[in-house]
Order: C-alpha cells, then sequence, then structure tokens
C-alpha cells in the first residue's frame, strides 16, 4: 500500500506539538461545563419553578444541535458584531485581538454544559429518597447528609458517565478546525498540505486522539475501582 | 463580510430550502445504522463468543472508534478506502464513487462500534439461567437466542439505541466536509450565492432541534411498548 512511514512520524510530530492546545480548551470546557452543568441539573432535579423549564428547552435544544453547527454560528456573529459589541461597553479589545481559540470553548461549552447536566442530574435522581431519609434520621443537617451520604454514592455513579463525557468532549474539540484554531488535527493537516499525505496526517492525528482517550478511559476505572472499593456486591 | 445582519423575511426564504436537505440527513443516518446493526451485532457475538484473536481485534476496534473523533475516522475512510481498494483491486476509485458512500462506510464503521457495545451489554444482561432454561426443554442454541434471550435482550437495547440514534443526527452533520449536500451544505451553498449564512444556520438549527425532538418520542412510545411488565401491572 502507497503509505509513507516517514511523512507519518512527520505528520505525528507536528501533530504533537499541539497537544497543549486540545488539552487546554478540553479542559477549560470541561470546567465551564461542569460548573454550569451542576447548577442547570440542581435547578432540574429540584424543580425550581419558571427557571427549571427554561433548563429543560435549553437541553432539548443544546442536545440536538451538531457542535460544528453552534461553532460555526458563534464563530460568524462573533467575527461579524464584536466589534460594535465591544465599542458599545467602551472596551479596547477588537476581533483581531482575541485568540479564536476562546471563541471555540465558548462555544462548544453550550454544546457540553447540557451533555455533563445530563450525566450530573442522571446521578442526582439515582440515589434513593430513602438515603437522604436515613441521613435525617440519625440526627444529620442537610448538609452534613449530602456531603457524608450522598455524594459518596453520586460520585461513585458519576465516575463512568463522566468518563465518557471527558473523552467525548476532547474528540469534539477537533471540530475548532472549522474556526481555524491550531489544534492536533490542524498540527498534522498543516503538515499534509505541505506534503500531500492527508491520510498518514489524519492517521497521525487519531493516534494521539486515541493514546488520551485510552489515558482517559484507564485513569476513570482507576478511580471508579477505588471509590468502590467499600462497596459489596 | 454582510452575513452578520439576520433579517427574519431570510429565515423564511432559506427554510423550505434547507428543509428540503433533510431527507438526505435521515438517509445517512438510516443507511449507517443498517451497516451499523449488521457489523455491530458480529462484533457483538465475537466478543461474547470470546474467538481467539478476533475477540482482541474486536476489541481494539470498538476502542479506537470510540477514542479518536468522527471527523477523523470519517476523512480516514474518504482518503483510506481508495487507498485500499487501490492496493486490492488495483483501481483508483476517489472520482468514480458517490461522496455519500464514504459518508455511509465512515458512519456505519463508528456506529457499529458503539453500538456492538450496547448489544453486548444487552445480551449479558440475560442470566444466563434463561439460556439453560432454554436448553433444558430441547431448544436449540439458535432458538434459545431468537426465542428466549433476544426478546429480552431487545428492551434493554431499545434505550441506548435510541439516545445513539437521536444523537446520530446531528452527528451526521459534518458530512458536508466531503461535499455532500446535506442541511449544512444547503446552508453553506445558500452563503456563497447570497453572503448570508446565519439565517441558513438558523434554520437548520430549527430542524435539527424539531427532528430529535419528534425522533426521540417515537422511541419514548417504543419502549412504552416494550414495557411489558409495566402493563401488567397497570393493568
Amino acid at each position: 500500500m502507497n503509505l509513507k512511514f516517514n511523512y507519518f512520524v512527520e505528520c505525528f510530530w507536528n501533530a504533537a506539538r499541539y497537544i497543549p492546545v486540545t488539552l487546554y480548551m478540553a479542559v477549560l470546557v470541561l470546567i465551564i461545563g461542569f460548573v454550569f452543568g451542576t447548577l442547570i441539573a440542581l435547578l432540574r432535579t429540584y424543580r425550581i419553578k419558571g427557571v427549571s423549564l427554561l433548563m429543560d428547552l435549553y437541553i432539548i435544544i443544546f442536545k440536538a444541535l451538531p457542535i460544528n453547527l453552534t461553532l460555526v454560528a458563534v464563530g460568524l456573529i462573533f467575527a461579524t458584531k464584536f466589534n460594535a459589541f465591544a465599542e458599545a461597553l467602551g472596551l479596547g479589545v477588537r476581533v483581531n485581538d482575541i485568540n479564536m481559540l476562546y471563541i471555540g470553548v465558548f462555544a462548544m461549552s453550550f454544546t457540553c454544559t447540557a451533555q455533563l447536566s445530563e450525566n450530573i442530574r442522571g446521578a442526582l435522581i439515582s440515589i434513593p429518597i430513602a438515603q437522604y431519609e436515613a441521613g435525617y434520621s440519625v440526627g444529620l443537617t442537610y448538609c452534613q447528609t449530602f456531603q457524608r451520604i450522598i455524594f459518596p454514592q453520586l460520585l461513585l455513579v458519576l465516575v463512568p458517565s463522566l468518563t465518557g463525557s471527558i473523552i467525548s468532549i476532547m474528540k469534539a474539540t477537533s471540530l475548532v478546525i472549522l474556526i481555524g484554531v491550531m489544534d492536533i488535527l490542524n498540527g498534522a493537516l498543516k503538515y499534509a498540505n505541505a506534503a500531500y499525505c492527508f491520510f498518514e496526517a489524519y492517521l497521525a492525528a487519531a493516534l494521539i486522539y486515541w493514546i488520551f482517550s485510552l489515558l482517559i478511559q484507564w485513569s476513570g476505572g482507576t478511580l471508579e475501582r477505588h471509590l468502590g472499593r467499600y462497596r459489596k456486591e | 463580510m454582510a452575513g452578520g445582519f439576520f433579517f427574519f423575511r431570510r429565515v423564511i426564504e432559506y427554510f423550505p430550502k434547507v428543509l428540503s436537505k433533510l431527507p438526505v440527513t435521515l438517509n445517512i443516518v438510516l443507511v449507517s445504522i443498517g451497516i451499523a446493526v449488521i457489523l455491530a451485532t458480529a462484533i457483538a457475538a465475537i466478543r461474547i463468543k470470546k474467538l481467539p484473536v478476533l475477540s482482541q481485534l474486536a476489541a481494539t476496534y470498538v476502542s479506537f472508534v470510540r477514542g479518536t473523533p468522527i471527523l477523523v475516522q470519517l476523512f480516514l475512510v474518504y482518503y483510506g478506502m481508495p487507498l485500499l481498494i487501490t492496493f486490492f483491486a488495483g483501481k483508483n476509485i476517489t472520482s468514480e464513487w458517490n461522496k455519500l458512500i464514504f459518508v455511509y462506510i465512515a458512519y456505519g464503521l463508528n456506529e457499529a462500534g458503539f453500538l456492538s457495545e450496547h448489544i453486548r451489554a444487552a445480551i449479558l444482561s440475560v442470566p444466563s439461567g434463561q439460556s439453560e432454561a432454554g436448553y433444558s426443554v430441547g431448544l436449540t442454541g439458535v432458538q434459545t437466542f431468537f426465542r428466549i434471550v433476544l426478546p429480552q435482550a431487545s428492551r434493554v437495547l431499545i434505550p441506548g439505541f435510541s439516545t445513539m440514534l437521536v444523537g446520530l443526527l446531528p452527528a451526521t452533520s459534518l458530512a458536508y466536509m466531503l461535499g455532500v449536500t446535506d442541511m449544512m451544505g444547503k446552508v453553506k451553498a445558500i452563503g456563497t450565492v447570497t453572503f448570508h449564512t446565519l439565517e441558513g444556520y438558523f434554520c437548520a438549527a430549527v430542524i435539527f432541534v424539531l427532528a430529535s425532538f419528534v425522533l426521540e418520542r417515537i422511541f419514548i412510545r417504543l419502549s412504552e411498548q416494550l414495557n411489558y411488565e409495566r402493563k401488567i401491572k397497570g393493568a
């Protein structure tokens, strides 16, 4: 087969240089998604009037929207509207001053918030109410019950689904190629554009993503075993 | 670029044009799910039976598919398939084949990886006592599988399968990157002619949300119908 190994190696090292960018984006999206996801999950689980309905709508919309659509639409709005917006606020920044990376993070956060909030909500409602009641019956306050009884059980349910979400967030960051951010995939393709070895470039990028997915999977599994060490079968 | 202005009049104008490409998206979903079901069943069977070598290969395949972005897989198929076919059959297919075929294969291979895990979990969720009960009344292995195990496993499978199918709908929107004119491709095409894309994206977004919602409702109905136990309790 017409596959040049030296091109592959070259693509691999070119892509590997941008690993920090991809990880940086994934971590930022994860933090934003986790904070807002928890908030939304709490609002929806405890059915705060009005707000929870709005949040339901948010989840329905952003579960159905492709990330690439959100990404290009946000990129487009940003490119055309940001200057006027910044001027109105009296800010000194302009479109060219802002790294597109943050626009990518901003756009991806919407979808990932929805995804993470579903994970967290799933974990929250998996704990039977009797567990709270048991806590109260021995005289614990709500905070104590949550911290000592609910949270440890919650974590055990959350870790596997969270592992899956972290992997899918890391994979989704490959879409920032659409707004021109240099990440792992774009780094590999930059070399491919010159050497015309696209298959090798995608293979090299795939290998890097795969390695990180396996690492995340492994850490998740280890954490789950550690957290579940007291669980009786 | 004059695309920044958002006019509702243009939304109404573009909506039918974008909507006319919804069948392309649904087509990709259906064909790739078809490929995925066949392949995933084979992978699940190999992994459950623990066939030597094949089982390890299948596990590696599933891990690769789940661990790499679909965007990368799409282009791996697009650039890789012609290489493979040139190597084995000695002819170049890049320009001959419809781009849609690569999309079908890429999404089919991708979904097979995810679906095989669902199928495997569903089949393993049926207690082995059920198969043994089948054997004890004289059913063969095939009969036991189709009459005893499969009906029970399918009930476990439906929720995961439906989530996957509803998730595939937005995921197929990357097909336009190979030059297939699906909804996103149509928006791009409108954009190159009129220089207005934001309204097109808005139309596509509305269609995606509505289509997902309808699809999800259908599956909720289906899983309610398959939920025999609750029906008996309710009666």
